[in-house]
């Protein structure tokens, strides 16, 4: 009940600071006052504020308060917009583009760690037949592809693919490209991107990516 | 692992795409990128950027590109320069008509026009280098002229790793 409590006024904080009802670098009201205001404890209220502190959405000095962050530019939110408007097909042509030089830099990035990562999504997604469970674990597949090449702009290019990834069209595309034929040939052609991590071998990488990619666009929508 | 991401960016009733805390963050850390990554991302996509150009520009484009060369070449305040090479960058992807190369691009562009970057490229500004960076700039322009997409790869990757020498030294290996 109070974590219910602590996520609904979390969500109406983010609603408030995204509307801009609080400038950047400036103080918002303190709990106590923020408390009267929702009618909550103030428990709920420092429960909310250390949520939007882990996300980035404020800060909390002591001295100072509650501050806002300074918001990402609107030049960068116009471009998000291109890419949440953009069509499958220009997205995965992108992803071609890419993910093969992601593939190479993660062979000699990664660390033993992220391999035994990859290695499980690979074995998850290797003993799941079902559609979705799959897609789930390829997903991770490669998303945590792009987090061995600990390039922090490379990491945050996949979430804003995955946003564009799980709308509802691609997900129908996805979907209905699936057969369990085209499904083992995915698994065989992840277990040729994951040996050639494992051999630190940029270029076998980069090659076995883009024939992954390219056989997904094929079954996708055809030559 | 992502779809608590895409939820949070379905569209408002009114169509219009709600920004979520979730966006807004990436955003925000996004825009914090450091420059060794940026580099390093750069040097991903332009070599393709240009070999795409060298294959599917059409004169009118190569003409607007070869206008950004010429007039960067020409200026001599080094503020005006970099402005002019930075839009010399942005030509050759517009003539890859690959809109979301484009937006990428424009990502980064946003990146590097943050008051952090300003500074290191001043620091490591120089007439020697401007003049190197011109010439490279030329192989460029020639190898897309030529409509050769090998050749225009490999100039681009080779300003780049200059240009990452210059800013980063020893220490931004990529």
């Amino acid at each position: 009940m109070p974590a219910r409590k602590t996520s609904t006024v979390a969500e109406e904080l983010r609603k408030r600071i995204a509307a801009g009802e609080w400038q950047a670098n400036a103080a918002m009201p303190n709990e106590r006052d923020l408390a009267t205001g929702f009618g909550v404890a103030r428990n709920t209220i420092r429960g909310a504020l250390a949520a939007l502190e882990e996300e980035g959405l404020i800060s909390r000095q002591v001295g100072r308060g509650t501050i806002v962050k300074q918001q990402p530019s609107d030049e960068l939110k116009l471009i998000l917009d291109k890419f949440a408007g953009a069509s499958p097909l220009d997205i995965l042509n992108l992803r071609l583009i890419i993910e093969p030089q992601v593939a190479a830099s993660a062979a000699i990035n990664a660390s033993a760690r992220d391999l035994a990562a990859i290695d499980e999504a690979d074995a998850e997604a290797s003993r799941n037949e079902d559609v979705a469970a799959y897609d789930q674990w390829d997903n991770s597949f490669h998303a945590l592809i792009y987090r061995a090449t600990h390039n922090d702009f490379l990491i945050d290019f996949w979430n804003l693919l995955a946003i564009v990834r799980y709308r509802e069209p691609m997900q129908v595309i996805r979907h209905r490209g699936f057969t369990l034929a085209r499904r083992n040939a995915y698994c065989i052609q992840h277990r040729q991107i994951r040996d050639a991590l494992h051999g630190r071998n940029s270029t076998a990488a980069h090659d076995a990516m883009k024939l992954h990619l390219a056989a997904r666009r094929r079954n996708y929508f055809g030559d | 692992m992502a779809t608590s991401t895409s939820r949070s960016a379905i569209a408002t009733a009114s169509g219009k795409p709600a920004m979520s805390a979730e966006i807004h963050t990436l955003l925000q850390r996004i825009s914090g990128t450091s420059p060794v990554d940026v580099m390093a991302v750069r040097l991903m996509v332009e070599p393709h950027a240009a070999a795409q150009a060298a294959a599917s520009a059409t004169s009118a484009e190569l003409e607007a590109i070869r206008n950004c060369h010429d007039r960067a070449a020409a200026e001599a305040d080094p503020n005006e320069f970099e402005k002019r090479d930075a839009e010399f960058h942005a030509q050759i992807f517009l003539a890859t008509r690959n809109e979301l190369l484009v937006s990428l691009h424009d990502i980064l562009r946003v990146i590097r026009n943050q008051p952090s970057w300003v500074e290191i490229k001043r620091r490591s500004a120089s007439d020697a280098r401007r003049r190197a960076y011109c010439e490279e700039h030329d192989q460029i322009v020639r190898a897309l002229l030529d409509h050769d997409p090998d050749a225009a790869a490999q100039a681009m990757r080779a300003h780049l790793l200059t240009v990452n020498q210059n800013l980063f030294g020893g220490t931004g290996l990529v």
